[in-house]
């Protein structure tokens, strides 16, 4: 059964794929004059592509006068969308892509603390599996945890970061983009090039507190009349020993972080390729390597920790547009994904098979996952007004461990979307269909495994008043997550039937935009309620055994949200002022069990009140920073009570920057930031200390 | 504008007003019965492991005449504790006038005043799991595959930290240990390398404190107890897949192999001629296999026959855990660890196996150790 499971994957898949790649080609015989026309009637959709460079919106971001403006993407998306680009000026000062996460509102960051610590998002109280983390329009595959860490993302390679609290409503992307409840878009960074500037260089190098040193390139050039060239590299040190207090009151302890110290490098090689009759071509290679201490959870008289973990990942990725006719559009995609993981624990002593003979050493994990993706999606425009596209995506993940007793798990999967784009005017429509198919080579006793299932979304979004900029916008979507190879297959876990996690979403939203000429430019007001309901979430309880633990499903979660934007700039001779608030209320609950002493009570991590508030004041050369987090008490277990309570946090970060012409050609930036101004001591993460009061100084030259 | 944003930063300053710190935890006291209807019986503590990593293992107390049972009590009354009594706790025992709590993940075991709870010192020991004592001195094994040894002479108030004595070597990651006459049983387990369990008991003889012999038995051994008949009692955990758990009974004195029990033996308690114990849904990927209350008869070696628990009680209880029986009266106290990640719940089990009594410990109550 189950390999006719597999069988059904393949053969689904591959027929959709090529369906999807067929298809246009069929009609390409259509004169060119068509393909012409056709060109002038996609008018605006072909910027819509996520493949780079992006050309026109980035020009757009990198005008200073401009830079208050709201991105069109957020004022033409269906869907709640969050955006923040490299003129951020957090951007600068921030050492991954989690430190401008942050800043969103509807997002709990998961932080163990430090440049190394763990740091996943939550997105509306979902869970981290039900975000999707896309970079560059192609997933990020962690089958083993199905948890993607959003610290090794270096934010001196990345340009654009978004938030889709659904999906990206450009429909024109692999049908994967579908699956999640929300996604996280991660877009490298592409500077756009032309004649009159051919070739664009910056260097960053950067030190602070904690013995922190941090330097990257960037380059890109021109390559003849249809190629770019470009590349990055980027280096990143620190000890991470950090000062940390605890106190009830009565003792008062402050201690360095030990074990926290990180070695990051990362590079990458990109050639991207736009021809005369619009189509693009663009082939990426990337490379990682993380070595670093785990720090660990500080508890009674143990404060230090010796698990050492080193990670390498290497990927290649390409992509390829092609408008074959007036109306058809095909996009096919490629990814292949290598990645390491090795783990040691000194404090463990575990007995090796080695050629036949037992040696005790300590204990050391090996993973080595591979990851094939191929998608093709091909966009069609039924009418001025009406698109639809349909995708097809195949994954092949394989995972080498060398767990005793234990064989390497690999997994198809299939995805097929079929979605569609109404846009007229004030009205939008969007909607898809999601079909996915798995099959796990080792199989377990698990009906769900092996099926295939259909999930569903729906989108939309009114302009009541032709001359207002108010809009409604509501959106459905049901999603689930596939247990991971961790949940199924680890040895320190039992194996366990379970069922995917299931995610069903509703949401209402008014949003409110508008310019001026003169002192005040800019407002924009977004406000979002929802409803959600997760079933089955998929969680790991100890059994009585400390080696032992079991994966089962639990029960049923509600939650209930807003999230609220303001944004707005004014401008006063020659400064500029910004200023934007986040805020979101949560009201996420166990609903697990009726008459349980955990029924109605708080998810562990989701605080009621949250939010963030950011100001700048900038002139032509100097700017001036201030950003505020603030996450509410909340609990650390299921169980809401004193013991398991978790104070409220908030950080006051200060930034100063000062630009200058340093040469003909050579503009330089000097950036020093002081963040945790009033030092204050909190975990995110129970038992997870974070920095207190830290600096950090920078220069930035642009060539 | 500015007004709004004004206004917008002023509430924000009302949220952010509330940042509240805990502080010091008091207890939480339950009246569980009217005062003095307990009838003949022993105080006792509980410990609770607490999930690794929360640095929550805490302890509660009953005291049996005044039918109160107070939770949480460590914090309240060791506040100058840096970070109170830790991460998982996995043993608790009194001994002459002290009380042990062994804290596993925070490599200490904690000494403290057997009536008050007052902390007088602690004992520096690696990965430490279980307790004995002998002849003045305790003896904690160690998942780093040895059993730490100290004079308890040493452990008085204001002593600090205080180091092993000395250090004897045995199996790997021993678990369970046991004092008959001058020996001391000690299980290994060797769970840090499945599938190559450890399967030996290790004897060690206690005035010379060396290994004198080691015992073959089954694989990944757990709990050791002695009785009152001339037996140790050793479990077996199996590999919680096709070998099933079971128990072994040993001649105290030669260590010789007496009678292998094939009961799928979950946690077990000894009381005169009994062995209370309770069964492991052990084959986790074959479903769900039936929990079963059981006795054995000690004197006998044989199965009594009779589950201790009436299937109303048994229908209320999730995941047992703990279980240790009144030494002055026939009360069985059976824990309920529920989904090991919040609260548990203790309930007075009576002779006809129905609850009496019952209420809510903190996560994952797991040991009981009676002041008498």
């Amino acid at each position: 059964m189950h390999f006719a499971v597999k069988k059904v994957i393949q053969r689904w898949g591959v027929s959709l794929i090529l369906l999807t790649a067929v298809s246009p080609f069929v009609s390409f015989a259509q004169n060119s004059a068509a393909v012409a026309a056709g060109h002038k009637l996609l008018g605006n959709a072909a910027s819509k592509d996520t493949i780079h460079p992006p050309g026109d919106t980035i020009h757009l971001l990198q005008d200073v006068s401009v830079q208050a403006a709201i991105l069109p993407q957020v004022l033409t998306s269906i869907d709640p969308v969050q955006i923040v680009t490299r003129d951020l000026p957090q951007w600068q000062d921030g050492m991954s892509a989690a430190d401008m996460i942050r800043y969103f509102s509807g997002v709990q960051l998961k932080d163990y603390g430090g440049v190394g610590g763990l740091k996943t998002v939550n997105v509306r109280s979902l869970g981290t599996r039900h975000t999707a983390v896309l970079l560059d329009g192609l997933p990020l595959e962690n089958a083993q945890n199905g948890q993607v860490d959003l610290g090794r993302y270096a934010l001196s390679d990345l340009g654009r970061i978004s938030l889709y609290k659904n999906q990206n409503s450009r429909i024109f992307q692999p049908a994967t983009a579908f699956a999640s409840s929300n996604a996280i878009y991660l877009e490298t960074r592409a500077d756009p090039l032309d004649s009159s500037r051919p070739a664009k260089g910056s260097l960053t190098l950067q030190t602070g507190s904690y013995g922190l040193t941090n330097g990257s390139l960037y380059g890109a050039t021109k390559w003849g009349k249809h190629w770019q060239l470009q590349g990055s590299i980027s280096s990143l040190m620190t000890r991470g020993d950090y000062p940390y207090t605890y106190t009830n009151g009565v003792y008062d302890t402050t201690l360095n972080r030990s074990n926290g110290d990180v070695k990051r490098f990362q590079g990458r090689v990109g050639l991207y390729g736009n021809f005369d009759d619009s189509s693009t071509f663009s082939i990426v290679a990337y490379g990682f390597r993380r070595q670093m201490g785990l720090p660990g959870a500080i508890v009674s008289n143990k404060f230090t920790n010796r698990e050492r973990q080193d990670e390498s990942d290497y990927y290649l990725q390409t992509a390829f547009v092609k408008p074959v006719t007036v109306r058809d559009k095909l996009k096919l995609q490629f990814k292949y994904n290598r990645s390491y993981l090795r783990y040691s624990n000194p404090d463990i002593t575990k007995l090796y098979i080695i050629k036949g003979d037992t040696i005790p050493g300590p204990l050391t994990n090996h993973y080595r996952q591979s990851s094939y993706f191929f998608s093709a999606a091909n966009l069609y425009k039924l009418t001025k007004d009406w698109e639809v596209d349909l995708s097809a995506d195949i994954h092949y993940d394989y995972l080498n461990m060398d767990l005793n007793g234990q064989s390497n798990p690999s997994r198809w999967t299939g995805y097929a979307a079929l979605a569609s784009h109404f846009d007229k005017g004030r009205l939008q429509l969007a909607g898809n269909l999601l079909y996915t198919g798995v099959y796990d080579h080792q199989q377990i006793s698990s009906d769900w495994i092996s099926s295939d299932k259909l999930s569903p979304s729906l989108s939309a979004s009114w302009q009541p008043f032709a001359t207002n900029a108010v809009k409604i916008r509501a959106f459905y979507k049901k999603s689930f997550q596939m247990p991971t190879f961790n949940d199924l297959y680890l040895t320190e876990y039992n194996q366990t039937a379970l069922r995917p996690e299931n995610s069903e979403q509703y949401n209402l939203g008014l949003y409110f935009y508008k310019n001026w000429q003169g002192v005040f430019k800019t407002l924009l007001l977004e406000a979002d309620v929802y409803y959600n309901r997760v079933k089955d979430k998929i969680v790991a309880i100890p059994t009585t055994s400390l080696f032992r633990w079991q994966m089962t499903n639990l029960g049923l979660a509600k939650i209930k949200g807003l999230d609220f934007t303001a944004k707005t700039a004014l401008s006063l001779s020659a400064w500029l002022f910004e200023g934007t608030l986040q805020y979101t209320y949560q009201d996420a609950k166990d609903y697990t069990a009726p008459g349980s002493i955990t029924y109605k009570n708080i998810l562990p991590y989701i605080p009621e009140h949250s939010g963030s508030f950011t100001f700048a004041a900038y002139n032509k050369h100097i700017g001036f920073h201030y950003s505020f987090i603030y996450d509410g008490q909340r609990y650390s277990e299921r169980f809401n009570s004193l013991v398991s309570y978790v104070p409220a946090w908030y950080t006051h970060d200060l930034s100063v920057s000062y630009g200058w012409q340093l040469h003909e050609g050579i503009k330089s930036t000097l950036l020093l930031s002081l963040d945790n101004v009033l030092n204050q001591h909190y975990d995110v993460i129970e038992n997870y200390p974070m920095p207190g009061r830290n600096f950090k100084a920078g220069v930035q030259f642009e060539f | 504008m500015c007004k709004t944003i004004l206004l917008l930063l002023l509430v924000l300053t009302a949220i952010i007003g509330c940042r509240r710190e805990v502080g010091v935890i008091p207890p939480e006291t339950t009246q569980v019965m009217p005062a003095g209807s307990y009838g003949a019986g022993a105080d006792f503590y509980l410990l609770n492991e607490g999930n690794m990593g929360s640095n929550h293992c805490s302890m509660d107390f009953f005291d049996h005449q005044q039918g109160t049972y107070a939770l949480n009590i460590y914090g309240s009354v060791n506040p100058a504790a840096t970070l109170g009594l830790g991460d998982v706790g996995n043993d608790i025992q009194v001994y002459g006038g002290k009380l042990y709590v062994v804290v596993n993940e925070s490599d200490k075991v904690e000494v403290l005043d057997k009536y008050t709870a007052v902390k007088l010192c602690q004992i520096s020991i690696e990965n430490c799991r279980s307790l004995a004592f002998w002849k003045g001195k305790v003896f904690i094994t160690s998942y780093k595959g040895f059993v730490g040894v100290v004079d308890t002479l040493k452990l008085q108030n204001g002593a600090g930290t205080v180091s092993l004595d000395s250090k004897i070597a045995v199996g790997r990651e021993p678990e369970g240990l046991a004092v008959a006459g001058d020996r001391l049983y000690v299980a290994n387990s060797g769970g840090y390398s499945p599938p190559i369990y450890d399967n030996r008991v290790s004897v060690i003889d206690l005035p010379g404190e060396t290994v004198s012999r080691s015992i073959e038995l089954d694989i990944n051994l757990g709990d050791v107890q002695a009785d009152n008949y001339g037996h140790i009692i050793v479990s077996a955990r199996g590999d919680y897949g096709a070998i099933a758990p079971s128990f072994f009974v040993l001649n105290a004195v030669t260590g010789d192999l007496l009678k292998h029990v094939e009961i799928p033996v979950g946690n077990f308690t000894i009381k005169d001629s009994l062995m209370y114990l309770f069964t492991s849904p052990y084959d986790y990927g074959g479903g769900k296999n039936q929990i079963t209350y059981e006795t054995y008869n000690l004197k006998t070696l044989h199965p009594a026959n009779k589950s201790f628990l009436s299937d109303k009680a048994a229908a209320k209880i999730k995941s047992p855990y703990a279980l240790a029986v009144d030494p002055e009266s026939d009360k069985i106290l059976l824990s309920d660890a529920g989904d090991h990640i919040s609260p548990g719940n203790l309930y007075w089990i009576n002779k006809d196996g129905a609850v009496s009594w019952q209420v809510q410990t903190g996560e994952i109550p797991g040991h009981i150790a009676f002041v008498q």
